[in-house]
């Protein structure tokens, strides 16, 4: 079908209820740039969110990619500060009401973004004598739908660790994976 | 250089006027609703958008007064990066828009706008729908499962399902008391179903929530002038009121919808914008605003 004249055809004539007539944009470059360079700038943002939500920890409710509903809210998951020598742990979760240690402000963040690298620095960042407690683990739910269990499972733990306990010594994710919580 | 053609629809000043004061309406529920919005950038918003309401005319459709908002919140959107809702990401995208299309001549207003409105609610639904398609917490049904067992779906209608709302209480309440003991790997709570067959019931309702999100980004990608579209917004609108009573995503929704409708559909105009101003309504109330 040849393209309709714009000498012949009046900008407000057409089709009527074509997809053409609706989506005809005014021309020139720039009212195309106007149309399409925020949409493409919000398909860029979503994408790098996308590849650091599969590759680097982030929580896909987060970083404006838009997966809200597709997985765990960050305020289902926990971080604890686990003092190795004595065995008592801290905890902290998004809403802070339930937290149990100081320096929330400084760990609570990586509830949206539990990476290796930002585990390691919010528990660097801590105070002297708090960054030598020992260890830095990051917990999320598991649940299973056909027996109802509710578990939880090690995402990321920080490298840090105190004298005489090695980095060995650690659980791996797999090992801490629960029964309640079969990853299917 | 190019002729200039403007063979695009003819702007509606009046409908610009309106969608623009929707869309601000949209701006201030969601700058009442985030607690977590610096109040100096809050309040600057706020100002801003009060003028756009009180001057739609004169300053709701001035380039630069929407520059204004999208520093506003491009500026929270930095302050926190990874702690805003994808409400207020929308929100800066929308706000970007409008001040981009204003730049253009008056008659080209309304076009520009309506492009940028579809291009977001077909980006939006498609990365919802590619986000849970990767998801293996959403594949498997744990995720949906969960949140069905604590209450977090379908709230409203829990008070007419026998005793779904003391069993989701009691999920609750489990969940707080098992989060609160260190982490042990060994450790598993069980949690009562809400509903008999719980594995189908998550099944369904989640192929529901993917078909309706990928539904309307196919739609709103196709045919973005038919009835068919914009009523599928609507019930996207209408499921999500019931079974997440997102508001103020809801009002969002609608303003951009609203903005995304053809002038071919004057009835669809004036539902959204209807429903825009009950949903922000909803929320202000919610608040003790209005």
């Amino acid at each position: 079908m040849p393209a309709p004249d714009p000498q012949q055809q009046p900008r407000d004539e057409g089709p009527k209820g074509s997809t053409a007539e609706a989506l005809r944009l005014p021309g020139g470059w720039v009212n195309r740039c106007r149309a399409w360079l925020v949409p493409a700038v919000m398909v860029a943002v979503a994408a790098t969110q996308l590849v650091r939500v599969h590759f680097d920890g982030l929580n896909s409710w987060r970083g404006g990619g838009f997966g809200m509903y597709a997985g765990f809210h960050p305020r289902h998951h926990d971080a604890w500060l686990i003092d190795t020598a004595t065995g008592e742990a801290f905890r902290y979760e998004k809403t802070g009401k339930h937290n149990t240690g100081p320096h929330a402000e400084l760990i609570r963040p990586i509830l949206t973004h539990p990476s290796q690298r930002r585990v390691d620095e919010a528990l660097a960042s801590l105070p002297d004598g708090w960054k030598d407690l020992g260890r830095l683990e990051v917990w999320r739910p598991t649940y299973d739908t056909s027996t109802g269990r509710l578990g939880r499972r090690l995402i990321a733990t920080s490298a840090a660790t105190t004298p005489g306990t090695t980095k060995d010594d650690e659980p791996s994710a797999s090992e801490a994976e629960t029964t309640g919580g079969e990853e299917r | 250089m190019t002729p200039s053609t403007h063979d695009a629809a003819p702007t509606n000043p009046a409908v610009v006027m309106v969608a623009l004061s929707a869309l601000a309406l949209a701006f201030l529920t969601y700058l009442f609703t985030d607690n977590r919005v610096d109040e100096n950038l809050r309040a600057l918003g706020v100002l801003l958008l009060a003028l756009i309401l009180v001057f739609p005319q004169r300053l709701g459709r001035r380039w630069f007064t929407w520059a204004g908002v999208f520093a506003v919140m491009l500026a929270g959107f930095v302050m926190r990066p990874l702690d805003v809702p994808n409400h207020h990401v929308m929100l800066t995208y929308v706000a970007a828009a409008a001040a981009l299309a204003l730049t253009a001549k008056p008659e080209d207003h309304e076009p520009l706008l309506r492009a940028n409105a579809r291009w977001f609610i077909v980006a939006l639904m498609s990365l919802a729908t590619l986000h849970r398609l990767l998801s293996a917490d959403f594949l498997n049904g744990s995720y949906v499962a969960f949140e069905s067992a604590r209450g977090g779906f379908l709230t409203p209608l829990l008070p007419l399902w026998g005793d779904a709302e003391a069993v989701a209480a009691a999920n609750d309440a489990a969940i707080d008391a098992f989060r609160a003991t260190p982490p042990d790997a060994a450790e598993s709570v069980t949690l009562t179903p809400l509903t008999p067959s719980p594995t189908l019931v998550t099944f369904v309702f989640a192929a529901a929530m993917l078909a309706i999100e990928a539904w309307v980004a196919l739609v709103m990608w196709r045919f973005p002038h038919r009835l068919i579209a914009h009523l599928s917004v609507w019930f996207f609108v209408a499921s999500l009121s019931v079974i997440r009573q997102e508001m103020t995503f809801i009002t969002v929704l609608c303003a951009v919808g609203l903005l995304s409708c053809p002038p071919t559909l004057p009835k669809i105009r004036l539902g959204y914008a209807v429903l825009t101003t009950f949903a922000a309504a909803s929320v202000l109330k919610t608040l003790n605003v209005v």
